[in-house]
């Protein structure tokens, strides 16, 4: 300390090294916060991938029929849920929604809470599944009257979990058959169904889709609309419709209406029947895009699209009538042509579709 | 004072080259004081604006991070099909503000919609033109943090 105080030199070196001192320090310290931040920061994300593997992990299948044991409580009217846990952690359930999927109105959608005090009906009991447990039975209790669900107008079903996922299934279950098989008739990637539902039609007096295979009543002059439900069966493309598709009807007889052919063209997507301002103009840059099999080894297959069909003339709106020389039955054989864009290749088929009659009363 | 230090100041005093010898101590004494002070003051500011964005960073990113939400289910709706029900859950970690709702990458509701964890609640839609029936609709929802929630629905035929 004498020799120090003694000394001459130095105290500036000493102030630099104070200050140098403090600065590594500062720094030191700087590090130091930004390890402590970046070590939170990364058990958060290690957190929230554990929150998102547990939700990958949840595996649920719905076991035939899905809906069984119908029965009533009080007003009610219950049944159960059979599910699966095929994952590998348990699933709570949060809701279950019941869509009738050939309903708009507002009672189509019906929500199921848990059962909890003060819910007396529109709820479910034994939510938890455990994993590996089968024929699990989720308790309904509802206004729902599920027995008369047909599988031409079929509910949809969601399960939620408290992770977020949604598994769904439809009651009753319909899975298409093959190719070749009834109800079907594939020409390339075009996929038409023959079932009762599947051809429709409406007119200025019947403004909701009807069945088309008896147009009755159907009286001469009457604008008509038609539509058509097609599936994209190709995996790896979207198909889009060009505006020459068209809806060939070839009247039968030889009399009256002279075996004349009516085209009706195709309409916009938002048409609902032949009038000014419900039908539409089919306009390519907003087309009809069929969308390919999301997942192929999904027995449900692709997706169905209606097409609608209803112009007199090639890209426009016009009403067009079926032929008819009288107010009298008149058999119509009906083919389709299919201008369609797929895999960037333009395509044109002729679709042998339907044999269909109109009668002037009921 | 010792009689060593003594003899030192007079010999300092008496010295001719004595007075530049302070001056060149004071002088570099003052420099190392004002060009430390400077350094530190720098080194300080800069640290803390690093600090600052660093501690923005990790804050944002970690709400981010904690934000989980579904889409339970989405409710074609309305006798002119002009309307969507959508049904949205907070399945994250915190709480959710729903900035706006988007249907074929259309906006078609904006606003703020709170969601807390594990709340469920729904979005009710009116769009301009009617959905088509059986038409696949693409739609997302989008969180005021920019976590985005999508998927495609079909409509009912």
């Amino acid at each position: 300390m004498k020799r120090f105080a003694g000394r001459r030199k130095g105290i500036g070196t000493i102030l630099g090294a104070g200050y140098f001192i403090i600065i590594m320090l500062a720094i030191f310290n700087l590090i130091m916060w930004e390890v402590s931040q970046y070590d939170v920061y990364q058990q958060l994300v290690d957190q929230m991938n554990q929150v998102d593997q547990e939700r990958i992990s949840e595996n649920l299948e719905f076991i035939d029929p899905g809906i069984t044991d119908f029965g009533t409580l009080g007003p009610n009217k219950c049944f159960n849920l059979t599910v699966r846990n095929t994952g590998g952690i348990t699933i709570n359930t949060a809701r279950i929604y019941f869509y009738n999927y050939s309903d708009t109105s507002s009672s189509a959608l019906k929500i199921i809470e848990k059962g909890a005090a003060g819910i007396s009906v529109d709820y479910f009991t034994n939510g938890f599944i455990n994993p590996g447990e089968s024929n699990h039975k989720i308790r309904v209790v509802t206004t729902l009257d599920m027995p008369k669900a047909t599988a031409s107008r079929p509910y949809i079903i969601y399960l939620t979990t408290e992770r977020g996922r949604t598994f769904s299934t439809v009651y009753p279950r319909t899975i298409l058959p093959e190719p070749g098989n009834v109800g079907f008739i594939d020409i390339g990637p075009l996929r038409f169904k023959f079932d009762y539902y599947s051809l429709n039609y409406t007119t200025p007096s019947q403004q909701s889709p009807t069945p088309a295979w008896i147009i009755s009543p159907y009286s001469s002059k009457t604008a008509i609309m038609f539509f058509v439900t097609v599936i994209n069966i190709a995996s790896d493309d979207d198909i889009t419709l060009k505006k020459y598709c068209v809806f060939d009807c070839i009247e039968m007889k030889a009399t009256g209406a002279s075996q004349k052919i009516a085209s009706f063209f195709i309409v916009d997507k938002s048409s609902t029947w032949p009038g000014g301002s419900t039908m539409f103009p089919y306009n390519e840059a907003n087309p009809y895009i069929l969308r390919k099999i999301p997942d192929p080894n999904n027995p449900q297959r692709g997706i169905e699209n209606i097409v609608k069909f209803g112009s007199a003339t090639l890209g426009k709106a016009d009403p067009q009538c079926l032929y008819t020389g009288g107010d009298e039955e008149y058999l119509y054989l009906v083919l389709m042509g299919f201008y369609y864009v797929y895999k960037g290749q333009n395509y044109g088929v002729t679709i042998p579709f339907v044999a269909i009659q109109t009668k002037p009363s009921f | 004072m010792t009689r060593k230090h003594r003899r030192t100041m007079l010999g300092f005093i008496g010295s001719k080259r004595a007075i530049s010898t302070l001056l060149a101590n004071v002088l570099v004494v003052t420099m190392v004081v004002a060009l430390g002070t400077m350094l530190f003051i720098w080194t300080t500011g800069v640290m803390g604006t690093y600090q600052g964005g660093a501690g923005v960073w990790f804050s944002t990113r970690g709400e981010v991070m904690k934000e989980r939400l579904a889409i339970e289910e989405v409710w074609f709706t309305g006798l002119d099909r002009k309307n969507i029900t959508i049904y949205i859950r907070n399945v994250g970690a915190n709480e959710i503000k729903i900035a706006a709702v988007y249907v074929n990458s259309t906006q078609v509701w904006t606003g703020t919609k709170t969601l807390e964890v594990g709340q469920v609640d729904r979005i009710s839609l009116t769009l301009t033109t009617s959905w088509g029936r059986g038409c696949v609709t693409y739609i997302s929802v989008a969180t005021l943090r920019g976590n985005v929630a999508k998927g495609y629905w079909q409509a009912p035929f």
